[in-house]
Formats: structure tokens, sequence, C-alpha cells
């Protein structure tokens, strides 16, 4: 609609920024490389846009996606799915995204995870080629209903993909605040690593490498280690050989919010025998792989923010 | 009873109750509004009277949730204190007849009514709305669940729903309203998912995703399309919409009439350019799911342009009527009238639109045409745009009228002595050619049915003569030409009936029974048919046999 909502016009603060800019890109990058992989004339893109659709907009003119020009300024998104609790923002999102299939729900309830059930019809629009769960808020809350929730979520995720057999690429945003995350959540986090720290030497010897003090240097670190453990753990059980492509994080566009991003190759090898010697690998490349801090790459390379604002505009 | 009223508590939520007027109830539980197009119809109306020029609705592909957004002025708790609360048939927008500057339209509608039509397709409706220049938005929960309960005794009013209201922070500058339909029934659902259609074996359902309004259009023409049988109630619902509300025309509709042509009909095709571009400056548009809606209509279709080359006339029907209570009934509007049926068949009768809006569909009967000669409606389409007056006939449901009042009455007469006098008369004429003309070419296939005929039995040894005088007995035989005469004007060759057809045949028999006893010679063979035609006279069939058996006797 013509004026802009609050809705609107905060979306436009928090997911036009440059830095979202340079995730997109790479989401870009590795939604083309899973078409390739996945042999698909187009892609089965679930995503949690946001009012402004940039990232579907963007697949769409890489004819990533299936859409059909129906008028001069309209278009139909046939291969696009998206799910958004919020009533008002549901409907900004579907006004622009005419022929999407959605439903009025969280992701948890969408994968039946959560506590609103959903029908059997919302379950058959699984499997997808790429998904993007891009997060504004911090997933492990004090909320342990909530925490339990996003976990769960994950591995229904991988369950109900193994079902159909599908690889896929995740693209994971969410929020790195402390004081945001439930104690008991994090705690659970933090056994994860310590069980690898005592079970797998690779990773035991590249985590002291990297913080010899025995310890993260600060939150965001933590759970760029963390999720991608939790994300692959949930994915080997099911099957699927899971790589962590890209680690983010930046400062959010409100310049307070640190958040981060992963890229996760999901690629489905049906045995779990065949990846048992594989996963200490994976798990050993999140701590060797660099993550990007996106607001010093930016700083410090000039004519990659020309780049990336001139991409931001061409949406904006 | 006193009447409820929201008030503006930000981020707190308020309960109230929707009620309704008995009338609208009685209305409602008769299903008038349980077509769901007229229900959505509504609601687009009222984005229409709130100055919108963007209305977005979005239904596919899951038909979960039904949503209709608009950019229009919006709405703030004291407009719902003043509509919503209580909805009765006087709710009537009394702001004048036109919405504010800088659009100025003709104000279409009773505020509320597209509220409780939705009543009937689903149990909850959200509406989240803005108001220019007001930093807050409203968001409305009703619940039409619990009114279907509502036990019918004589009541001034009932309440329809319980509205769970809050108030909640908004940009200044921002103003829409999202009307938000959700737990629709599943009859309306089903309807829409085509559940129903598919069940039944043998009907071809045709769908138009992916296609642009105008490719969509131009399928129906091409596969001659019965929209009430080849397509489901979504698309049923999507083009019904197009036509009733005050959407644009199709770039080349409604009358399509090839260069050459444009001069015969310039003055009507200006007139209508007229209405167009009177449609245009509504600055109103509507996108269905991705389409943007256009007016689908669209006459003399394709093929009949090929065959027949403009073979229509255009009339244009403006008047004005002043009553004797002071009222006015203006209106303009065309007809359109081609010598052949109209296809799609669904372009097939008139249109009435009140304030560019119209009420019911496409009327076959055009108003329950009065003269005997309903024939020449299917070959004629018309739309009348009312400027002033017959708002008042038009009933609680707004697509059907009262059709005693005085207007509809007038209206519906005029309409019948312009068709009957002035678009029928040359129908009628044209009708009279064609008949004459059908026949002459019998006629002529029927003389040479018999010459050839006649010419076959008796080995082309006749000359056969067509004459049109007058005779007792349809064919003679004249010796002094040595040749037979068919008398094309005797009955049995001018209309075709079972009797005449038996006669015929008998007299055909008795020819040939006297040619084969004749042996070829013309006057014995006039003599023996001559004898043979006054033994007719008294026989049926199968004295005939008996008579033409007792020849053959005489023969051995």
């Amino acid at each position: 609609m013509n004026e802009e909502s609050l809705i609107e016009v905060e979306d436009e603060k928090l997911y036009n920024t440059v830095e979202k800019w340079l995730i997109r890109k790479k989401w870009l990058e590795y939604a083309i490389k899973r078409q390739e992989k996945n042999k698909k004339d187009f892609v089965e893109f679930f995503t949690l846009t946001c009012s402004q659709i940039y990232d579907v907009r963007l697949f769409d003119d890489y004819n990533l996606i299936l859409s059909k020009e129906t008028s001069p300024t309209q278009k139909q998104y046939l291969s696009v799915t998206f799910c958004e609790k919020d009533k008002h923002r549901h409907s900004l999102i579907r006004d622009k995204l005419a022929g999407a299939k959605s439903h009025l729900c969280r992701f948890e309830d969408l994968v039946g995870a959560g506590r609103v059930g959903v029908s059997n019809k919302v379950n058959g629009w699984f499997p997808f080629d790429v998904l993007n769960l891009d997060l504004n808020e911090a997933p492990f809350k004090e909320n342990s209903r909530i925490m339990l929730d996003v976990k769960c979520a994950i591995r229904k995720l991988f369950i109900i993909q193994k079902l159909k057999n599908r690889s896929f690429s995740l693209f994971l945003t969410t929020c790195a605040s402390e004081e945001g995350d439930d104690e008991k959540n994090k705690e659970d986090l933090h056994n994860r690593i310590d069980n690898n720290l005592k079970r797998n030497n690779e990773f035991k010897d590249l985590f002291f490498k990297k913080y010899p003090e025995g310890k993260f240097d600060n939150y965001h670190e933590f759970l760029l280690t963390a999720i991608p453990k939790l994300i692959i753990e949930h994915g080997f059980d099911e099957g699927f050989d899971i790589k962590c492509e890209e680690k983010f994080t930046y400062i959010g566009g409100n310049n307070i919010t640190r958040m981060v991003s992963f890229i996760f190759d999901c690629e489905y090898r049906g045995s779990i025998n065949s990846l048992v010697k594989i996963k200490p690998m994976r798990v050993s490349n999140i701590i060797e792989r660099n993550f990007w801090n996106i607001n010093e790459m930016l700083n410090q390379d000039k004519s990659l923010l020309k780049e990336i604002e001139e991409l931001k505009e061409k949406y904006s | 009873m006193e009447k409820e009223k929201l008030e503006l508590k930000l981020e707190e939520s308020q309960t109230v109750h929707m009620r309704v007027g008995s009338q609208i109830l009685e209305h409602l539980s008769k299903g008038i509004y349980s077509n769901p197009a007229r229900a959505i119809k509504e609601l687009i109306n009222n984005a229409f009277d709130a100055n919108a020029t963007k209305v977005i609705v979005r239904a596919k592909p899951e038909f979960d949730t039904f949503e209709i957004s608009d950019n229009g002025e919006g709405m703030n708790y004291e407009d719902f204190n003043e509509n919503f609360l209580f909805i009765s048939r006087s709710n009537k927008r009394d702001k004048g007849n036109f919405t504010p500057k800088p659009l100025e339209r003709p104000v279409i509608g009773r505020v509320g009514i597209g509220f409780v039509a939705v009543s009937q397709i689903c149990n909850k409706m959200t509406v989240i709305s803005s108001k220019r220049n007001q930093n807050f938005k409203l968001e409305a929960e009703i619940d039409f669940s619990k009114f279907r309960k509502i036990e019918h005794k004589k009541k001034d009013f009932y309440d329809l729903s319980e509205i769970k209201f809050s108030n909640y922070r908004e940009e200044k500058n921002a103003h829409y309203t999202k009307v938000i339909l959700t737990g629709l029934l599943n009859d309306f659902k089903e309807l829409l998912e085509d559940k129903d259609i598919k069940k039944e074996e043998g009907i071809e359902i045709h769908s138009f995703d992916g296609l642009k309004f105008e490719q969509i259009i131009d399928q129906i023409e091409k596969k001659k399309l019965d929209l009430s049988k080849n397509i489901g109630l979504y698309w049923q619902t999507v083009l019904e919409i197009a036509n009733t509300v005050p959407v644009r025309y199709l770039d080349k509709g409604p009358i399509r009439v090839s260069p050459k042509n444009y001069n015969d009909f310039e003055k009507e095709l200006r007139a209508i350019d007229g209405l167009k571009d009177y449609i245009k400056k509504l600055n109103f548009s509507v996108d269905f799911d991705g389409i943007e809606l256009k007016k689908p209509i669209l006459v003399p279709n394709e093929e009949d342009i090929i065959k027949k080359d403009d073979d229509f006339n255009i009339y244009l029907f403006n008047d004005i009527i002043k009553f004797e209570d002071g009222s006015v009934l203006k209106f303009k509007g065309y007809i359109y009238n081609q010598k052949r049926s109209i296809y799609p068949s669904q372009l097939r009768g008139i249109i009435i639109r009140i304030k560019s809006v119209a009420i019911g569909g496409i009327d076959p009967d055009f108003l329950s045409y009065m003269y005997a000669e309903k024939m020449f409606l299917p070959w004629t389409f018309g739309e009348i745009y009312v400027e002033e007056g017959l708002e008042d006939a038009m009933n609680i449901n707004r697509s059907s009228f009262t059709i005693t009042h005085p207007h509809y009455r007038k209206l519906r007469n005029r309409l019948h002595k312009f068709l009957h006098k002035t678009v029928f008369r040359y129908c009628r004429d044209r009708y009279i050619d064609r008949i004459e003309k059908v026949k002459k070419k019998e006629e002529i296939l029927r003389d040479f049915k018999i010459k050839d005929y006649l010419n076959f039995m008796f080995n082309r040894n006749f000359n056969v003569d067509i004459s049109e005088k007058s005779s007792e007995i349809p064919i003679d035989i004249d010796t002094d030409k040595g040749s037979l005469i068919v008398y094309s004007n005797h009955p049995v060759f001018k209309k075709i009936s079972k009797k005449n057809k038996i006669t015929l045949q008998n007299i055909l028999v008795l020819f040939e029974a006297s040619f084969l006893k004749s042996k070829g010679n013309l006057e014995e063979m006039k003599k023996y048919f001559y004898e043979g035609l006054n033994k007719m006279k008294s026989y049926f069939l199968g004295d005939l046999k008996k008579y033409l058996n007792e020849i053959e006797k005489e023969d051995e």
C-alpha cells in the first residue's frame, strides 16, 4: 500500500541494510549451487521473509524461483512458501507474494513442533530445496517451551526433508542476545560443545588453538559454534551430511542487536553408518572455519561496500 | 438499549458486541448473501467508498485465509462506533454523495453490510485499519460463530458477534484497511477448491492459473466456455467481481469495431468511450491473487467478426425521468445487438450499474422482458449506468431490486419499450427476411429434389417444368409439351407436415405406377394418373395400396 505502516518502516530499518544485502548476495550464490545440485529448473523456496520480500525479489531476478508475470506490475510466485504468525505482517507479505503458499503460524508450528497444529495439507508443502529461516529474535528465549520448539523444529525439519529424500540449503539468521537466551538452554548448548572437547581430539586442538583460555571471547562467537553443532547433530541423526559453509556476524540495522547468520549445505546420504566417519570432521570444521564480521568487511573494503550499496539501491 | 462504545486505549483490548437489525438477519437466514462473490464484492465496495485506489485480494492457493487489503482512508475507533457496532438497513453514508477530494467518487454503499455478508462464509474476521493522520491502528477480531446459534424471535436487533478490539501504535501517514477472513466455512472452501465439480465425470474444468486477465478473456472466447459449467467457483467469483466492481474495461472492450466500420458507429463509440473514461478516472484497481481485474466484457467475439464482419448495431440508451414526488431517475448506457446469439453466453443480458457498481450480475432476461420476442434476447447485451435515483429500489442484498419501486418500474418499462420499438424492430425485419430466405432456399431445394427424383425415376424421359401457378394437384402431365409440371406452390410443397409428406409420397407412387402401366405413353399415363387421383381422394394410405394391387391384377 502507498503509505508505509510501522511494520514496513521497521522492516526497512532492519532488513534493508548493507550487512543484510551482503548476506543475501551469499544466499544467492548458495541457492544457485543448490539449484544445480538438485538439478531443478527452479527451487522450491521456503522463507521467513520481511514485508519487502527482498530475498524473493533477488532470487526471482536470477530465475531461481518459478514466477509468472500477470500484469505489468504484478507477478505470481509459484514456488515460494512462507509463514508468519502476525496477521498484519502476514497480510503485508501476502499482498506482495501473490501465488505463494502461506500459513498464519510460526515456523515451529509449520513443521509440527509448535503448539498450534497444522493440517496435513500444509505438511504436504514440504520438502524444499532452499530454506531461509531469517529470525529476528533470540532463538533460545527464557521461555523453555520456545527453546524446546526451536530445537524440535530443527529436528522435525530434517525428518520431513528426509521423508522425501530431499537435500537442501539452509540459511539461518538469528539474534545473539546473551540476555535474551535462557540460562538452561545456554547450558545445554555448552554441554554439547564440552562433549566434543572430551571426545573429539581434533576439535579440542582446534578449539584451544583458537581460544587458548578455553572459553569463547564473546557470546556471538559461542553461538557461531554452538548453533552449527546443534544443526549438524540433528541432521546427522536423520542421514544428512551437513556442512556449515559460511558463518557471519554483524550488528543489526538498529545498531544495537548483534546477529549471527549461517549457510548450511544439507546433503541427504540416507545411511547414518556412512556418516559416522564424516561427522567429527564436519564438527571440527565448525571451529576451523572463520566467521565473517560483516561490519568490519564493509569498513575495510570500500569497493565491496560500493558494490553492496548498489545492490541495495536496486531493490529499495 | 444503550449502545456500547469503543475508546482509544492503546494496546489494551476492549470487548463489545456487533449488533445487527432484524431485517438484515432475516435476509441472512434466507441465504441471500450466500454467494461468496457478493460478500467479497461488498468489502471491495467499502474500499472504493474509502477512496482506495488499489485493493488486493488474496485467497489462492490454499484458501485457508481470505484477505482484502486497501489503501483507502482507513477507520478508527470512532468510525467503528458509528458504523459497525449496530448495522441496520438505514446505515448509509451520510457525508454527501461523493467521497472527499481529490477523487470525489460517487459513494456506493451502505456501511457495514459487507461485514455482515462475510459472516456467511467464515467464522472469524479480523479488521486491521489505520486512518490517515492518526498515529494508531485498530485491530478488531470479530467472531461470527456465535451468531449461527441465534434463535429467531421477534426482536429489533440481534448480537451478531463479539468484537475484541485493540488500538496499537502506527505511523502517522499510514492509511489502510485489511480484512482477514479466517475459519472459512468448509462448504465455501470446498466450492473454491472445485471439489464438487471434480467429482462429476465428463465435465472439463478450465483453470486460468498464471494467465493475464486479457489472456483469460481470450481463452473464454476461443473455447466458447460456459462459465457456469466449465470453470469452478473460484474463477466464477473472480469474473463476477471483475464485472461488478468499478474497475476499468479491457483496452479493446467493451465493443470491438473494425477500423473500417468505425465511422458507422462513431457517435455511439464516443459515448461508450465516455463511460470508459469515467471509470478510468475513478482510479480504482483490484489485484485478485496477482491478476489485475478488468471488466470482462468484449463483443462481438473474434469468430463473429471473421464470419460476419461487424454485423451488429449499437444504440445509446439515455434518459432523465422526473417523478411526482420530486425524485429523479437519470441514466445513460448502451445496447449492443448482433444478428445471432452472443458468445460467450454469459454476455447475453443487461447490467444495471448504480454509481458504477453492478447490481447483481448480467440479467439475461432483461428485467423480465415482457414482449413475445424473447428469441432476440440472446443476441443482445447492454449496460445502464444509473447516475441518479433507483438506489432506494435496491434490496438489502444490493444484488436485486424491489420490483414495485416506481424507479425500477419506470426503468424496466423504458428499457422494454426501447428494445421492442427500436432495437428489436430491426431484428424483426431481419428475422422475417431471414425466414423468407430460408423458405425460398427450402423451396428451391425441394423443387430441385422433385425434378431430380422424377428424372431419376423415369430415366430422364421427360422434361420437368417448375410452375408457380396454383393447381389442385402437385404434379401434372402436359401432353402438348411432352413434359411433367411441378406446382411448387401446392400446399404439399409449401408446408412440411407429416400429412403432406405422405400425400406427396403417394402421388409419386401413383405417378410411377401410371408410368409403368402406360409404358411411357403420356396420354395413357395422364389417364391412369387422373383415375388414380380421383380414387385417392377417398382412400387413405392403406386403400391406395389396395388400389395399386388392383392395377397390378388388371395387368396380369
